[in-house]
């Protein structure tokens, strides 16, 4: 590359020596930040074993007697059940909803280039920006009698979780050669076993990354139940916390467990799903 | 015809009804129901014309709220890109424990902001972790009533919610940088750019795909605030820190229907102008790879 070998590679030799000191440095810097990144939630981990009086003073991070016991008084409280079990088949319902509804439409609007069918499309697509508009929701619900119902709710995160979905699904179906609806057809598939059988069996891994996303999107939730659900036998996890902390606003480390079992079904699917959900979020956002 | 056969639109009506009823219809019900006196109050709705439109302009307490959810809005999308892209940038270097760093600068993405909120209540407490540190490392001058000093509460929601938010705009840089062909860089090398002339004459423009996306997303997240001043401040002291979404819920609760409808289009005309000019701005500079 050089004509003068050797004071290249005298150079090449000091780059890579500030390289390499870069490189540690880097690695430094980038430890130091993770630390900072990572302190409230070692914070939360550490005070949720501490004692009532250890963690009603702020100034201690490491718990001086270990107590395990947290963990089960929360989940003795009396309401704690029948809130996860409304997280669970509000989650489970709205995400399968969602994926089967949008999987269906999207084939349909992927393949066929008539007005009705963009028009539709154009219209799940505007729904990717535009806000949800509450109070008309509300009055909306009322009307149809679902209001401050578990079927209310889970209808109203089905049509706002659709658009996304259905800008998933259109694109990756429009990468699946037509031929093979045709051929199918020629064989005399109908279009519900083209669907089972041949476009289905593709979509497994945007339906991955649309199961996930909105798992972690509709097990945080807490405006939709905020809003639209006022009866607390139907509150999920994250609206029970807001409403154990007014109980026990002197007992953090009660509140710290309770914030880590909110939080552990969602972590661990993270934590393993980490490669779905990264490669989703890219796929997703950067096609977009 | 084939199409008719092979892809009936009955595949679309479900989805198509659900989505009808429940998120179109309420918005366009909005654009009614903004120009009315609508409330718990009276069985009757009658049309008031722009009378809440004028309530807003002229409250001063409903237009801080307009301008906090601007501030919020630009404060963090500022800081979860600038963060993010540095953040993608050294984790895309040869560094070690790159999966760890990424964990852990992601994990709060997947928290609760209820999960969010009491653990920065609590470090952010006047004698909390944040002012204690502050203290202990002589920088006590900086110590702050963080959510309570009615000067300083919306810039401590906005930085919360950059801690929350960067881990993803962090793995969207990420997928950017990693879809740069490498020879480009090592061609910039050879010919004697630098790092930074590497990276802003190469490097961002061929990721301005992921940069406008990045941006438009957070903007679009930043305006649609509400959790996150919900579960800090509930929009306080006084409407220091409210928004458009908190002031609509208080109108719910209020019974005051129309004008909380009200304030929910403006944030619609917000954002709409708002990712309208953005994603038009950015086809501009987009370059295929």
């Amino acid at each position: 590359m050089t004509t003068d070998t050797s004071s290249g590679a005298a150079r090449n030799g000091l780059a890579r020596l500030a390289k390499g000191k870069g490189k540690l440095l880097l690695e430094i810097v980038l430890a130091v930040a993770a630390f900072f990144y990572f302190f409230p939630i070692l914070m939360m981990i550490l005070g949720s074993f501490k004692s009532s009086m250890e963690a009603a003073s702020f100034n201690k991070l490491w718990p001086e007697v270990w107590e395990f016991g947290n963990f089960r008084q929360v989940l003795s409280g009396d309401r704690i059940l029948q809130a996860l079990r409304n997280s669970v088949f509000i989650s489970f319902l709205s995400i399968f909803l969602t994926i089967v509804l949008a999987a269906i439409a999207s084939f349909v609007m992927a393949r066929r280039k008539s007005g009705f069918s963009s028009g539709a499309y154009f219209l799940f697509i505007a729904g990717l920006v535009a806000p949800l508009m509450y109070i008309p929701t509300i009055k909306t619900l009322q009307f149809l009698s679902l209001m401050n119902t578990l079927t209310g709710l889970i209808l109203v995160v089905v049509a706002t979780n659709l658009p996304f979905a259905v800008f998933l699904f259109t694109g990756f179906i429009k990468g699946i050669p037509r031929e093979l609806d045709e051929s199918a057809f020629v064989d005399g598939f109908g279009t519900t076993r083209i669907f089972l059988h041949i476009i289905l069996p593709l979509l497994t891994p945007v339906v991955t990354t649309q199961a996930i996303l909105s798992l972690v999107g509709v097990w945080n939730d807490l405006s939709m139940p905020l809003f639209f659900l006022n009866d607390s036998s139907k509150w999920t996890l994250p609206m029970l916390v807001y409403n154990f902390i007014s109980q026990y606003v002197r007992n953090w480390n009660l509140v710290y467990a309770f914030l880590i079992i909110v939080s552990l079904p969602v972590v661990v699917l993270f934590i393993f799903g980490q490669k779905h959900f990264v490669s989703g979020l890219m796929s997703g956002a950067v096609k977009g | 015809m084939k199409g008719k056969q092979l892809y009936p639109y009955f595949f679309i009506y479900p989805a198509l009804i659900v989505y009808l009823v429940l998120f179109i219809c309420p918005t366009l019900f909005s654009f009614v129901y903004s120009f009315t006196d609508w409330n718990a109050y009276r069985d009757t709705i009658r049309f008031t014309g722009l009378d809440n439109f004028v309530k807003i302009v002229s409250n001063s307490d409903l237009m801080l709220s307009i301008g906090n959810t601007v501030l919020f809005a630009v404060v963090t999308s500022i800081g979860k890109n600038v963060l993010g892209m540095l953040l993608a940038v050294a984790l895309c270097s040869r560094i070690g424990m790159k999966r760890l760093f990424r964990t852990v600068f992601f994990l709060p993405t997947v928290l609760s902001f209820i999960v969010v909120g009491v653990l920065f209540t609590a470090l952010l407490h006047p004698e909390g972790f944040l002012n204690q540190f502050l203290g202990h490392v002589g920088l006590g001058w900086l110590q702050q009533e963080w959510l309570v000093d009615r000067n300083v509460v919306m810039f401590t929601v906005s930085f919360v919610d950059v801690w929350k938010g960067t881990g993803f705009h962090m793995i969207i840089f990420m997928a950017g940088l990693l879809a740069i062909p490498r020879d480009y860089g090592e061609a910039a090398q050879i010919d004697g750019a630098n790092a930074l002339q590497e990276f802003f004459r190469i490097k961002l423009p061929l990721m301005m795909q992921a940069v406008s996306v990045n941006i438009v997303l957070s903007l679009i997240a930043g305006f649609k605030v509400f959790e996150q001043v919900f579960v800090l401040t509930n929009g306080g002291p006084g409407y220091a820190s409210s928004v458009l979404n908190s002031i609509a819920f208080q109108m719910f609760g209020d019974g005051r229907w129309g004008l909380g409808t009200a304030m929910n289009l403006v944030l619609f005309l917000l954002i709409t102008a708002i990712s309208f000019l953005t994603l038009t701005y950015f086809k501009r500079k987009e370059v295929d790879i």
